[in-house]
């Protein structure tokens, strides 16, 4: 129970933090994942099968987003 | 009250999880229509932190589901032993004593059966007597081990039994499937000898299976094991299964308190 509160609590932390000091929704999308990244790596071995596999959908989602960003910003680029 | 409280937790946080959803949604649309960027980052971060913490609710009844096919084999061994020695009779169960440490569940073979404790001991399968009603088998209950691990956890009685009321058989019981993440809203009524506890289950598949094959009044799964034996051990008294019945996640037990036992 502790690993999850701790997971919540920091993830919750860095949501209030990154909104109110990031002014643009990609950056703080970028942000997020890294900390969602982070705090699966060194929280994630503590966390039973069932939860592993919900948690990695949500990180492939976030990934699936990241990828789009990440295209759009080469397109921008390429169209300069 | 240590169910209500576990079960009153589960759906705060599922409720929460939902709310949070909810209101990330509703910033992200005002945000986006606002044009406001700090609410929708707001927004998009309260639905990813409420939809982990509705990850985080549904991890119940897992262990339970994975321990109750674990005991299949079990069950398998006790089914085949109670059709090929044809018993009818509900259960006995036994609370630990001298001879019995842990407690036991007995299997009369006659339905006008008596209880012999003296003929009976840690390391007696098949119970053996002159007089042909106090025959039968004995063996240990599902629950026991569920009964140890909450003795670990909660500790031994420190009242004696004349001091002992029923709150605390109720608190015990709730506590007991708390702790185990299986059921809640245990209730115990006594009339005379007669004892009907009834309870929710979170998992009820083991209980069907036991019903398909009239398993539950003969060999209770190990919930209702460990709750049966739990009220023998609390009162101190050999306890019959007059009947276990499962509707719609709500088990019912009918207990009745067997006095003319030898000792």
């Amino acid at each position: 129970m502790k690993y999850k509160l701790i997971f919540l609590l920091m993830l919750t932390s860095s949501v209030i933090f990154f909104s109110v000091l990031v002014g643009d929704v990609e950056l703080f999308f970028i942000l997020l994942l890294i900390t969602y990244l982070l705090l699966y790596s060194l929280l994630g071995p503590y966390f039973n099968r069932r939860i592993k596999s919900n948690l990695d959908i949500a990180l492939y989602l976030g990934i699936g987003v990241f990828t789009v960003i990440v295209f759009q910003k080469v397109l921008e680029i390429l169209s300069r | 009250m240590f169910m209500k409280r576990g079960i009153d937790i589960q759906s705060i946080k599922r409720v929460s999880g939902i709310l949070l959803m909810i209101f990330g949604v509703a910033l992200l649309i005002n945000g986006y229509l606002k044009d406001m960027v700090y609410l929708i980052n707001l927004g998009v971060g309260l639905v990813v932190v409420g939809w982990i913490l509705l990850i985080f609710t549904f991890e119940r009844y897992i262990e339970y589901s994975i321990v109750s096919h674990v005991l299949d084999d079990y069950i398998e061994l006790v089914k085949r032993l109670i059709k090929g020695l044809n018993i009818k009779t509900g259960a006995v169960i036994i609370p630990p004593g001298e001879n019995l440490k842990h407690g036991c569940i007995f299997l009369p073979f006659h339905e006008n059966f008596k209880v012999n404790l003296s003929i009976m001991d840690d390391y007696t399968l098949f119970v053996n007597s002159d007089n042909r009603d106090e025959m039968g088998i004995l063996l240990p209950p599902l629950g026991r081990g569920l009964r140890r691990l909450l003795k670990k956890y909660r500790g031994e009685y420190s009242t004696s039994l004349e001091d002992r009321d029923i709150n605390h058989l109720l608190e015990d019981l709730e506590y007991l499937l708390s702790l185990l993440a299986i059921g809640g809203d245990v209730k115990v009524e006594m009339r005379g000898d007669e004892i009907i506890i009834t309870y929710k289950i979170g998992d009820n598949s083991l209980c069907k299976r036991l019903q398909e094959e009239d398993l539950c009044r003969r060999y209770p799964c190990p919930v209702c094991g460990a709750l049966v034996l739990t009220v023998a051990e609390f009162l101190n008294k050999v306890l019959k299964i007059e009947e276990i019945k499962e509707e719609n996640r709500k088990v019912l037990i009918k207990l009745r308190i067997i006095r003319d036992v030898l000792e």
